[in-house]
């Protein structure tokens, strides 16, 4: 069978690396597969040199059986004479009140990383059929050495990696860390996002100033803050050196950095009504009460998007700062919890995904 | 809403025929193009619903696969057509527009440098929009890529054959396209041989390579410094001698007295026809024709072009 397989690869965002390991999982099953590159952002990786991937792409067939497109709904369209498959991630709820919804009946079938997700579409009667197919991690990639970050040296290590964005709710984090942490804890906490280095300090100094806990900015803790691109390597290092991912995100389809966090064994937190608590569990990590809300952002990324018709999920703060100070504390339970995430990363690996995308080739084409 | 999407599925798989966003460059050479490669569709955009006033229509003729696309920001032909690729014929407006429908479609770009000499240029300046460039195809038509320091591949132009079958036919006559008839009017008495002057937008093709077959001799007055004209090369391939002014591409063409005659002013010209009897014009006109024949191969020309077109189709575009 040849597929085509097509995504934004060569980006160096969320949506990227997504489609890399989704390329190399579908590389796993016994197909002609082709890839090519669609950039939907100007985040281009301009280092891209993954040997298999850049094979990938040079191969060309005269037709294709089925061509699996992952982009944003807007983006997609039906290819002639070919199965067409819409793999999509998006934590928008109430989809029939975005521009989406009506391309989201293009597909042949449309694939999403989380049962929420799925219902979500299910509940508002998508045409195309639905499959929950996961996103794929290289699972190899965490046991590797790694060279510890010295700021982050005899502490413990809470950290945050995601956009600043207001879905990613990092107000949360900032209010639940100072709320319960004092000072002159051996607590840090690490905050890796993209963006401007100023735009991000000068957000967390408003944020720090209005929460009012100390009288002087000078009192509260300082965070370490790493804006913008790191390599492979320094994020490996990173995610090493700390012990307890923080997620109060509002939404996450699936959210790639908490699904490392459990690769690498760091004590998973995350926002419950989310699409993270398909993988993350009371047996690997905590999950954080919610309250389901409309959505309200100033920052919306697309006009349509993010509207109040939307849901998210509040993060409950108070819970939150319980959670973290249980997993600080508690040694021998975080340990527990850290050989569980090693058995759950399992679900991930290139085979793994590969084969739960061949079932739903089967599908499609019998 | 533009999306790539079946722009990018055409790109992996084999197309036998292609759709080319190409831009308009002269008229000639655009039918040189889509003369040589019949099975591909060309799409030209022009600003408004008139056909392009640099390109004479008369001698060279809309080709059956050549379309215009007016307005083409307005357009819905984008989402209507699946171009493979783009083709430009200069660095800055023709490539600022090119850009946004190859970064909008995910399709790759040929630039075709018609530049053939670079001496009169100031290319340091021009280094910003080498860069701008660096991730598209360049063709050159002669090989300058030394002096531009990017890479690329030389396609020269195809120049048919337009030799006389007996050169003895010619008509000791002057042909003359590119001149005023009051400059014409000044020389031919100081000429024994007879000036005859065309307006070459009144030719059709026949007309034009017929005076060019019939022609023993031709002038050209113009000195180009950057660009090479067809019609020297057509002259030369139909065997005329050609009289130029002295130029820096004209004297990369032609050998002076081998496969044509330079001259560098009126009194040079006068001088040469005192002295034209003693002057081997039949040797030229056959050298002339051999050069064309040797450097401006057509069926090379099509080859070429359609390598390199399918290459650039198939292409991963890389922004």
């Amino acid at each position: 069978m040849n597929i085509l397989f097509i995504g934004p690869y060569r980006t160096t965002s969320g949506w990227g690396e997504g489609a890399k390991h989704l390329a190399k999982a579908l590389n796993t099953l016994n197909h002609n597969l082709a890839i090519r590159p669609i950039y939907m952002s100007n985040e281009i990786d301009g280092e891209f040199n993954d040997k298999e991937l850049l094979e990938l792409e040079q191969a060309q067939y005269d037709n294709y059986d089925i061509v699996i497109q992952r982009v944003l709904p807007h983006l997609f369209r039906r290819v002639p004479q070919t199965k067409n498959i819409l793999a999509c991630v998006f934590e928008t709820s109430n989809i029939h009140t975005t521009p989406w919804w009506r391309h989201l009946s293009f597909p042949d079938v449309v694939l999403v990383p989380s049962k929420q997700e799925k219902e979500n579409l299910l509940a508002e009667h998508i045409s195309s059929p639905v499959y929950n197919v996961s996103e794929a991690i290289d699972i190899s990639k965490y046991d590797k050495d790694y060279e510890p970050i010295p700021e982050l040296k005899n502490a413990f290590n809470f950290y945050f990696v995601g956009e600043f964005i207001e879905r990613k709710n990092v107000k949360a984090l900032l209010m639940a860390f100072h709320r319960e942490f004092r000072p002159n804890e051996p607590v840090n906490l690490v905050i890796k996002t993209s963006g401007n280095s100023q735009q991000v300090n000068n957000d967390i100094f408003t944020i720090k100033s209005n929460l009012r806990i100390y009288q002087s900015m000078e009192q509260y803790k300082k965070e370490i803050i790493i804006c913008g691109y790191i390599s492979a390597q320094h994020m490996h290092n990173l995610h090493r050196s700390c012990h307890c991912m923080v997620m109060p995100s509002c939404g996450e389809a699936f959210c790639r950095p908490v699904v490392d966090a459990l690769g690498y064994g760091n004590t998973p937190i995350v926002t419950d009504n989310t699409g993270m608590t398909d993988y993350i569990n009371h047996y690997n990590g905590y999950i954080v009460g919610s309250r389901i809300e409309p959505t309200y952002t100033t920052q919306p990324p697309l006009q349509d998007i993010y509207t109040a018709k939307e849901n998210w999920a509040n993060i409950n703060v108070l819970k939150l700062m319980s959670c973290m100070r249980e997993v600080y504390k508690a040694h021998d339970l975080r340990e527990k919890l850290k050989s569980q995430c090693k058995k759950d990363i399992q679900q991930f690996s290139y085979t793994n995904i590969g084969q739960n995308l061949q079932r739903v080739i089967d599908d499609i084409t019998n | 809403m533009i999306s790539p999407i079946k722009n990018i599925a055409r790109s992996a798989s084999k197309q036998e025929s292609l759709n080319i966003l190409s831009f308009i460059c002269d008229g000639y050479f655009d039918s040189m193009l889509c003369e040589a490669l019949p099975q591909h569709n060309f799409y030209g955009p022009i600003n408004d619903g008139n056909k392009p006033s640099g390109w004479n229509f008369t001698l060279c003729p809309q080709p059956n696969n050549f379309h215009y696309i007016a307005n083409i920001n307005q357009s819905n032909i984008v989402n209507k057509i699946n171009f493979d690729l783009i083709i430009c014929h200069d660095r800055t407006s023709q490539y600022d527009i090119a850009r946004q429908f190859a970064q909008a479609l995910h399709i790759n770009t040929i630039i075709v440098e018609h530049i053939v000499n670079t001496t009169h240029l100031d290319l340091i300046s021009m280094i910003p929009l080498l860069k701008k460039t660096k991730n598209d195809i360049n063709v050159f038509i002669e090989d300058i890529t030394e002096q531009f320091k990017i890479p690329g591949t030389i396609i020269k132009y195809g120049i048919p054959n337009l030799k006389h079958n007996n050169r003895d036919d010619k008509k000791n006559q002057i042909l003359v396209l590119n001149l005023d008839q009051p400059t014409v009017d000044s020389i031919q008495p100081h000429i024994s041989t007879p000036i005859v002057l065309y307006d070459i937008n009144n030719l059709n093709p026949k007309q034009y390579y017929s005076l060019l077959q019939k022609s023993k001799f031709y002038f050209n007055m113009s000195a180009e410094i950057t660009r090479l004209q067809l019609p020297v090369l057509h002259a030369m391939s139909a065997g005329c001698v050609v009289v130029s002014m002295s130029s820096p591409v004209i004297n990369n063409l032609i050998t002076h007295m081998k496969n044509g005659i330079i001259i560098n002013g009126m009194e040079d010209l006068l001088e040469v026809w005192k002295n034209i009897d003693n002057i081997d014009t039949k040797k030229i006109s056959q050298n002339a024709n051999q050069y064309i024949m040797d450097n401006y191969d057509p069926e090379q020309f099509k080859q070429q072009w359609q390598n390199i077109i399918t290459l650039t189709a198939k292409q991963t575009y890389v922004r």
